[in-house]
């Protein structure tokens, strides 16, 4: 009986050293893989920001919009991707930071730099509130909760007329001033979306990187392990789905600036599939495949309304949209640039290369 | 009086409601109880029946009337009804043949709910493109639609006939389930698909049965509920919301659980639009929250 | 000799990156045959890949000598092998009558009359005392009855039978032994997985040792019973405790 303490003490000790050593080798490989990372992320980004220069408003509104499902986007990933919540609220916390700008603006009158605090925060605790309520189921039972939380808040939305203005909404925000210059531009608004989307995403890169960003992807691939280890894995869980909530918050204030207007449409069906496409598109375990996925689906959206337009007379693409969508489920479940992607198999096949072993395997891991 | 008139109808109203959702649900319920997917183009099956039906109830109602006055004239609109009806159920079974076959290309539970997901984007918008924005309902034949007096008021018999089948739908499911071989292997796959596949019966097959059945009785809850109650664009949504908000409070897969959680809802939608107006989707959401937070697994569910 | 029932042939099963399967072959001519080895050898992943419920990813499988490699476990049933998998996965939600019910008569036995629900009731009276209960309430020794006479229903040419002994009292294991016996005298074949080197010798014909996903040897029951250093070197146990 008296060895046992020792020894468990010493398992304990063992384990921790392990995780540490774990850990410290994690963490330079993904020190090494940010810096390589922020240099791309320069060379895309000053390219990204000179681009009003050559590119027409509507181009550059186009833009604006696809980052804006592309920070949705990404804070879907964040869980999805990085602890396996696939969570279908994500437009929910977009919603009521939009809500909170509108109705502090409109209904009484507040200046941005009170509401856009407040809406991140109305996000942040919305956010809070349902992780309390999801995280402690997970997989499908998680998308569920997550599902009915978005109900929830379209319910609220729409019934609740006096404060959100029902089925028609807010409208009528106009956009504030920053530096002295008017977002009511096309391109100043552009350049602060993609200042919050590229501070977002290193923001978020760097958290990955720590050690609780390490330990959540522990938590995700061996739950019971990190929880043997002591780490809390809901608390982790709880703290992520706030943390994308913050982040789908930030990309209602942009949109209920460029739209100029919220209503509950932002939390349907439909609104909600852009973000989770633009997700898929990327690949869920990416974070800068979230932003991409995002301008990609725009760009994919506009083309298609205007061919639908020019061949149909139709003005609707959402049945494009839903069918490719599902195309995407089944045929590059994993994004359209992952190694399974039977795109890229098909591609690879084309340049005659070999694509389909890579595949092959890559279906048997999972 | 006119208290005891509103609160007799505000429950009458609650029952009915509750009734239909328990037969939409009950669809929804089934499979995922067997194959762990959420169907989430549920509502829009459900829509799509409302607008199969409509057309083919009005088709058949005006070709009728002019072909065969007589019986047309006979039959108060009974064909053309019974008609739509079940034009509603084959073109449900048609869509869940689809997503069957759509979805055995997908592995995992959440790929496959996701792609669900997109099916119903794309069933919305097409019905949206072929029938438009107003809101339809589908005429009730004479024979089911009299006034019927309950507790000294009169009520409106085709509810009445709702609350009937949604009646007969219970118990038709229970012997189903419970009394049948069909219902053996079902029950069996919901606890253990790998070895209901060991003895020999083909989960494939078993999966495509249960899909068409709850995409039929989808579809006909669609003309049936579109009958007393508008269909337009966004109904999909909503219909998707309550029975969610059913199988969430009842239990999902539970049968039993369905019917509680649809009275449940049922009554708390009536009261609360009756007695509390704009704040009633607060007493509807309150009740969600507080299931999931003290039962994840809704009253009559299984822990997962 | 007659046809072969079961043949495998150099087969190869990964999980992920685990190569869990390295290259088995063996085959099945009837009685029982015994395959024998410790925890995490990949016997159960043999009898699932046979069934077709974990992918091949190398090798063949053929019954009756008909080629059954990765065809989906409802054929494989179909074809004539029963499966009584590694923790009886009954189905809770049924009762005992209704196991059996929903399996009698779906498959016809190749020649003579198969298997009835009645057969099953007479070869385990127990299940008969039993027959209105829900089998998520049954001991485990009922559930393995519950489990093999599911099995026997779908008139099976080789039942696989996974580690029926695991969990149950010794108490229970000896009838058990008895019932498998019988079983296989009545012309049953049988692959028997097992760990209890007790009941592997007291029910095989002929013994396969298994060792990280390889046959590592092939041994009488009787010199297996005798040779305690055979057991230490082939299972690195001894029936003597």
């Amino acid at each position: 009986m008296t060895t046992t303490p020792s020894f468990s003490d010493k398992r304990a000790g063992d384990a921790a050293a392990a995780t540490d050593s774990l850990h410290g080798r994690l963490r330079a490989i993904s020190a090494r893989r940010v810096r390589r990372d922020l240099l791309l992320g320069l060379l895309v980004l000053v390219p990204a920001a000179l681009y009003p220069l050559v590119g027409s408003t509507f181009h550059v509104q186009l833009l604006t919009s696809g980052l804006i499902t592309g920070l949705v986007a990404m804070s879907f990933s964040l869980l999805a991707g990085f602890s396996g919540m696939v969570s279908l609220a994500q437009m929910a916390f977009y919603g009521i930071a939009a809500y909170v700008v509108a109705i502090g603006g409109q209904t009484y009158g507040l200046p941005p730099l009170a509401t856009v605090p407040l809406g991140l925060l109305a996000a942040c605790l919305l956010a809070a509130l349902f992780g309390l309520i999801a995280v402690r189921s997970s997989g499908i039972y998680f998308l569920i909760m997550t599902l009915a939380l978005l109900q929830m808040f379209f319910g609220v939305a729409m019934q609740w007329q006096s404060v959100t203005g029902g089925y028609n909404g807010i409208s009528g925000i106009t956009r504030p001033e920053l530096f002295g210059l008017s977002l009511r531009d096309a391109v100043p608004l552009y350049l602060l979306t993609l200042a919050v989307s590229a501070l977002a995403y290193v923001g978020l890169r760097w958290l990955l990187q720590t050690p609780f960003g390490l330990s959540l992807q522990g938590i995700r691939d061996r739950p019971e392990r990190m929880r043997a280890l002591g780490f809390r894995v809901q608390l982790h869980r709880w703290l992520l789905m706030i943390l994308s909530g913050l982040v789908a918050g930030m990309a209602g204030i942009l949109g209920v600036y460029y739209h100029g207007v919220v209503s509950p449409d932002v939390a349907g069906l439909t609104a909600s599939l852009l973000p989770l496409l633009a997700a898929l598109v990327g690949g869920v375990s990416s974070l800068v495949g979230g932003l991409l996925g995002g301008i990609f689906i725009t760009v994919l959206i506009s083309v298609v309304s205007a061919q639908m337009q020019q061949w149909f007379n139709s003005s609707h693409y959402w049945t494009v949209i839903g069918i490719f969508f599902m195309a995407v489920v089944i045929y590059c479940p994993n994004g359209v640039f992952a190694t399974d992607s039977r795109i890229r198999v098909l591609l690879a096949r084309a340049l005659g290369r070999r694509g389909g072993d890579d595949a092959d395997t890559a279906q048997q891991r999972r | 009086m006119p208290s005891y008139f509103q609160f007799v109808l505000t429950l009458m109203n609650g029952l009915t409601y509750g009734a239909l959702l328990f037969v939409i649900a009950s669809g929804f319920t089934l499979v995922f109880g067997l194959m762990r997917v959420l169907n989430l183009s549920h509502g829009a099956i459900y829509l799509l029946g409302g607008y199969v039906g409509y057309t083919a109830s009005t088709t058949v109602s005006q070709l009728l009337a002019r072909s065969v006055p007589a019986l047309h004239q006979a039959a108060g609109g009974g064909f053309g009804w019974l008609l739509g009806v079940l034009a509603a159920a084959v073109a449900g079974g048609l869509v869940a043949l689809v997503l069957q076959r759509l979805i055995r290309n997908v592995h995992g539970d959440l790929a496959q709910t996701l792609l669900t997901l997109g099916l119903a984007i794309t069933i919305g918008d097409l019905c949206l493109w072929i029938w438009g924005g107003l809101p339809l309902t589908l005429d009730a034949p004479d024979a089911i639609s009299q006034p019927v007096r309950i507790a000294g008021i009169p009520y409106p018999g085709y509810r009445l006939f709702v609350i009937g089948f949604a009646v007969l739908t219970g118990v038709g499911l229970y012997l189903l389930l419970f009394r049948s071989q069909l219902g053996r292997i079902i029950r069996a796959g919901v606890d253990n698909r790998e070895m209901v596949a060991a003895v020999g019966i083909n989960i494939d097959r078993l999966f495509l049965t249960v899909f068409i059945l709850g995409g039929a009785l989808t579809g006909v809850s669609g003309a049936i509920g579109g009958t007393y109650l508008a269909f337009q664009p966004g109904t999909d949504f909503d219909i998707l919301t309550v029975a969610l908000f059913v199988v969430v409070i009842g239990g999902l897969g539970s049968l039993l659980g369905s019917s509680v959680g649809a009275l449940i809802v049922g009554l708390i939608d009536s009261f609360g639009r009756a007695y509390f107006s704009e704040l009633a989707i607060f007493l509807l959401s309150g009740t969600v929250i507080l299931v999931l937070a003290f039962r994840t697994q809704g009253l009559f569910g299984r822990a997962n | 000799m007659s046809a072969e029932l079961l043949a495998v042939d150099d087969l190869h099963v990964y999980y992920g990156s685990a190569h869990v399967l390295q290259g088995i072959s063996l085959t099945h001519r009837g009685g029982v045959l015994g395959l024998l080895g410790r925890n995490g050898m990949g016997k159960t992943t043999l009898a699932r890949a046979i069934m077709g419920l974990v992918p091949v990813n190398g090798g063949t499988v053929s019954v009756g000598g008909r080629a059954i490699t990765n065809r989906p476990p409802h054929r494989v049933a179909l074809e004539g092998v029963g499966y009584v998998p590694q923790g009886r996965e009954i189905f809770p939600s049924l009762s005992v009558h209704e196991h059996l019910q929903m399996l009698s008569g779906r498959r016809k036995a190749r020649g003579g009359d198969g298997w009835t629900l009645q057969g099953v009731y007479d070869m385990f009276p127990r299940l008969r005392e039993r027959h209105n209960v829900s089998a998520g309430h049954l001991s485990g020794g009922e559930q393995q009855m519950l489990a093999i006479g599911r099995a026997l229903l779908t008139n099976p040419s080789l039942l696989i039978m996974d580690e029926p002994s695991e969990g149950l009292a010794p108490v229970i294991v000896d009838p058990l032994i008895d019932k498998l016996r019988a079983l296989a005298d009545s012309g049953m074949a049988i692959l028997l997985i097992e760990q209890n080197l007790r009941m592997a010798t007291a029910v095989a014909d002929q013994l396969l040792i298994v060792s990280s996903g390889r046959i590592e040897a092939s041994v009488a029951p009787k010199e297996l019973e005798d040779d305690d250093q055979l057991q230490h070197d082939l299972l690195g146990v001894t029936m003597k405790a």
